[in-house]
């Protein structure tokens, strides 16, 4: 009796999901969006790779310009003179999950190039991306799945009941099978569909690009789920009901327009009203003052201040009426003091701006999905912070290695060159479940609500 | 009687719960955005000027020093906000708005918003530029979609026309319905945006009432080629549904993929170098020289130094010959830099061709950079600052090694300005450029926006004269 039941379902859910992709434009829907997410996983992989070369690009050059100032400067120069050439690669490789979702990898340059001068006017260089392609956004499959997709789902779902009412098929189909039972393969051909969509290119995409099936890889591919059958219950809630298939459509098509366009502007908006940046500008002209004031200052002051610091080095003095290479360095030091508390500031800002987009988020599914997903794959505004700290220390190493030369005003030749400390990339923020659980969670609870009005009110069994 | 058809249409918008909320959310969207875009442009010009006259202030009160510790000290030079940048922000946010100029080297601007973004801000900006490119179309399409083909479905086609009315004119009549039922939100934004513009501009511009204008006449002609479009496939669909699923399916094409399948093309077409690779090239450059731009000689132009004022010893001359050096290799370092940032503007410029033409398959891509253009907020515009602010910077390390050259002299390293040599340099005095030079620019975007116009039109034509009855 049951697998006869069961027999009698699939067969439902095989005519009804014949139907649908017969139907004139769902083919070319479903060969548009497989085209596109194919398309952006392979232009994923090619991020990847050339984020890749990029950080092997980064370790080549460094080789090369030592030797090159080895070979310009007799090897009694001071070292303080080549190292202020000398540029220290510091990147970051990219997630492979990026493949997936690119965030803010288009924008942001992850392979920064840190030179023993003051610190602050180096950290936010930037990729040489044409700004008007910046500005017309980048596809990835994210969008394309976060984006695109809902549309397709709203595509051929707005009419599941309607259409057949309009068509006068309904009382027909009936006979077939109870309405709720109906409503139900109707919609399981559908997800099925959809499930081709998502997994066709995702799988496509990792097995290319070679990404890892660990836990954050299981929350993205949960998060999207979420999101599509999000929007399939959402379709279901408004579909469902007795409107005629093109109030359904206007209804559905508002919904995703607010919810994919309007609830991220608004709360972006609200974001930069309630968080302003004016510190990055403070910050910059800040360490420049503190530095080039320094060059007018009594030396003793300069020193003063880098001791407090580095207190190993107090018992130094440096000369007031020649040029040290410590009190050069020391000078740029002051300009990153000066600089201190606005960068601090800077920080504090940024970190509370992704700390309120990341909560206020989860009652807009798709950027809910959107933010999750590029926490989890190591692109968002956080990873970046981390990132820069993780240059903070970097430079921070450097400078212990180099001071002891830069002090003894020792040759270069006598500086420990195989032993300068490389760049430790800085670790994702926060592990998979902690990016992905909020979200997940929001998502369902979202989805129970959006189908609350179809589950209290039983599925029209005359009309 | 296209009188009737014309009151008709537009009762029915503003009597239908559902256009009304529409139209409303709309039109409150666009004063919204033209609000805070005027507050923000204000906002940020005023912090730019103030921020300009402290580095000017910082520049001039830097006490005693060698003009060459000046030049190194340098200036910053923050980008103007032009008046009109409050409609459309372009590519504001994401080119920086203020560069350091400095002695021996082109620096890239810094401080761009994007780069404090969140996911958020990067799916959508709440601009009035991103409300009329991408709202105001969708809305008339979900005003247009059922007019001829819901009339059919409805059987009332054959009742309109058995009443003696030409196709034309009830098409004719519903187009005019739903533009005066857009024209009431449309009108009150424009009035707004022209008042915000003469009554308290919120920055500087060339022409900002001509551009303003000619900006207003690009979206109507962006406006006019989707009405045109949906009458075109109401007329033509089968059903009211088959219209609606059509249109939105050309509005998510136009608005969402073309644009970024643009962007992969031209990357891809003109593939530009990563911000390391360029840093590179550029240092390599500068220590070695390339092909046919050689590094100074400095021991030539000593000899030629020491010919000219007729002296044996470089001690003897009455001049500084390090300023003379110091020019030299600022002007080998220019031209290096003119030849990798020429080719990476160059590049920029080709990429943008390459979108240009795609609006041939988007009209989108066309009203995009005509409004950046005549926002005064796109590439080429900000290529024209950034190469006044160049200039600048190059006329400043000019006069400050020949004041080192002609009041000091060579191996004297104790010889000091004061405030009167910072003060005689000039303050960055930058003018946008005119109107007919961005109209220049943009010559084939103006021509495609105008040939869908053309095309859209002729299509409601063709389609409204062949439309079937039933």
């Amino acid at each position: 009796m049951r697998s006869e039941s069961t027999v009698a379902w699939i067969r439902l859910i095989r005519l009804e999901f014949a139907r649908v992709i017969r139907s004139g434009g769902v083919a070319a829907a479903v060969l548009l969006l497989l085209g596109l997410g194919v398309y952006a996983s392979w232009q994923g992989n090619r991020r990847i790779q050339a984020a890749e070369a990029a950080t092997s690009a980064a370790e080549t050059a460094y080789r090369d310009q030592l030797a090159y100032l080895s070979s310009i400067y007799p090897p009694t120069t001071e070292a303080g003179e080549p190292l202020y050439y000398l540029a220290f690669p510091a990147p970051q490789p990219p997630s492979r999950l990026s493949a997936l979702a690119s965030g803010r990898m288009a924008v942001e340059t992850a392979s920064l190039r840190i030179r023993l001068l003051a610190l602050e006017g180096q950290l936010y260089e930037h990729e040489t991306l044409n700004p008007r392609l910046a500005a017309a956004g980048h596809l990835d499959l994210a969008f394309v799945l976060i984006a695109l997709l809902p549309l397709f789902v709203i595509a051929v779902t707005y009419d599941i009941v309607s259409g057949e009412r309009e068509r006068g098929t309904w009382r027909m189909a009936r006979l077939f099978a109870r309405p709720r039972r109906l409503i139900a393969a109707k919609i399981a051909a559908r997800v099925v569909l959809a499930t081709g969509l998502v997994t066709s290119p995702a799988l496509i995409g990792a097995f290319s690009t070679g990404i890892d099936a660990d836990g954050r890889a299981g929350w993205a591919i949960a998060l999207i789920a979420l999101h599509t059958l999000f929007w399939f219950a959402l379709c279901l809630g408004v579909a469902g009901g007795h409107r005629s298939s093109t109030a359904n459509a206007m209804i559905l098509v508002g919904v995703w327009v607010a919810l994919t366009f309007l609830a991220p502007a608004v709360l972006s908006l609200t974001n930069a009203l309630l968080h302003p940046v004016p510190e990055a500008l403070e910050l910059t002209v800040r360490q420049r003052q503190g530095y080039h004031e320094a060059w007018d200052l009594p030396r003793a002051g300069t020193m003063e201040s880098f001791f407090e610091d580095y207190p190993k080095w107090s018992d130094w003095i440096v000369p007031e009426d020649e040029f040290t290479w410590a009190w050069y360095y020391a000078m740029n030091h002051r300009g990153d003091q000066a600089a201190r508390d606005a960068s601090h500031a800077y920080r504090d800002i940024l970190t509370r701006r992704d700390e309120w987009a990341r909560r206020w988020s989860l009652l807009v599914p798709p950027l809910a999905t959107q933010i999750a997903l590029d926490r989890l794959s190591s692109a968002d505004l956080g990873t970046q912070l981390a990132y820069q700290e993780a240059v903070r220390s970097y430079h921070e190493r450097l400078k212990a290695h180099f001071q002891p030369f830069l002090f003894s005003a020792a040759p270069m030749a006598q500086v420990d060159w195989d032993r300068v400390p490389s760049f430790e990339p800085a670790v994702p923020a926060g592990d998979a479940p902690q990016a992905g659980l909020p979200a997940a969670a929001a998502l369902i609870l979202i989805s129970v609500c959006a189908l609350l009005p179809r589950i209290r009110s039983r599925p029209s069994p005359d009309s | 009687m296209i009188r009737h058809i014309v009151h008709k249409e537009f009762t029915d918008v503003l009597r239908d719960g559902r256009f009304r909320w529409c139209s409303i959310l709309v039109g409150s969207l666009l004063l919204i955005s033209l609000g805070h875009g005027w507050v923000q442009a204000r906002n940020t010009q005023q912090e730019h000027a103030a921020a300009q006259a402290t580095a000017r202030e910082h520049w001039e009160t830097q006490g005693e020093k060698n003009p060459h510790s000046a030049a190194h000290y340098g200036i910053y030079a923050f980008k103007p906000r032009l008046a009109l940048s409050f409609v459309d922000e372009g590519v504001d946010p994401y080119t920086g708005t203020s560069v350091w100029l400095e002695a021996h080297r082109q620096n890239d601007f810094m401080l761009r918003p994007a780069q404090d973004a969140t996911a958020a801000q990067r799916i959508g900006a709440l601009t009035a530029a991103q409300v009329l490119q991408h709202l105001v179309p969708l809305l008339i399409i979900l005003l247009t979609f059922g007019t001829l083909a819901g009339e059919r479905e409805r059987g009332t086609l054959r009742q309109l026309l058995a009443t003696g009315i030409g196709r034309r004119e009830l098409a004719g009549g519903k187009a005019l319905g739903v533009s005066s039922a857009l024209a009431l939100l449309l009108v009150p934004a424009a009035l707004v945006g022209a008042a915000a513009l003469v009554v308290a501009s919120p920055g500087p511009a060339a022409s900002p009432l001509a551009r303003g204008t000619a900006l207003a006449g690009v979206y109507l002609a962006y406006f006019a080629t989707f009405l045109a479009l949906s009458l075109a496939v109401s007329a033509w669909a089968r059903s009211a549904r088959t219209a609606l699923v059509v249109l939105l399916a050309v509005w998510v094409v136009n608005g969402l993929v073309a644009p970024r399948v643009a962007v992969d093309l031209s990357k891809w077409l003109h593939p530009t170098p990563s911000a390391f690779e360029f840093a590179r090239t550029v240092e390599s450059e500068m220590a070695t020289g390339t092909g046919d731009i050689s590094r100074p000689d400095r021991a030539a132009s000593t000899e030629h130094l020491l010919a000219e004022y007729g002296v044996e010893r470089v001690e003897d001359l009455p001049i500084n010959a390090v300023g003379v050096y110091l020019q030299e290799s600022e002007e080998f370092g220019n031209r290096i830099f003119d030849r990798n940032y020429g080719a990476l503007w160059d590049t920029f410029e080709r990429q943008g061709v390459v979108h240009e033409t795609l609006a041939v398959a988007a009209p989108l891509l066309a009203v995009r950079t005509l409004s950046m253009g005549l926002a005064g907020t796109d590439v080429e515009q900000h290529r024209h600052f950034a190469n006044a602010a160049e200039t600048y910077r190059r006329d400043l390390m000019r006069q400050m090694n020949g004041d080192m050259t002609e009041n000091s002299l060579t191996g004297d390293f104790t010889y000091t300005a004061g405030a009167e040599l910072w003060e005689a340099v000039p303050p960055l005095q930058y003018a946008a450029p005119p109107l007919g030079w961005v109209l220049g620019n943009r010559v084939l975007s103006l021509l495609v926006l105008g040939a869908w116009l053309a095309g859209a039109i002729l299509a409601a034509v063709a389609r409204v004269r062949r439309a079937e009855v039933t």
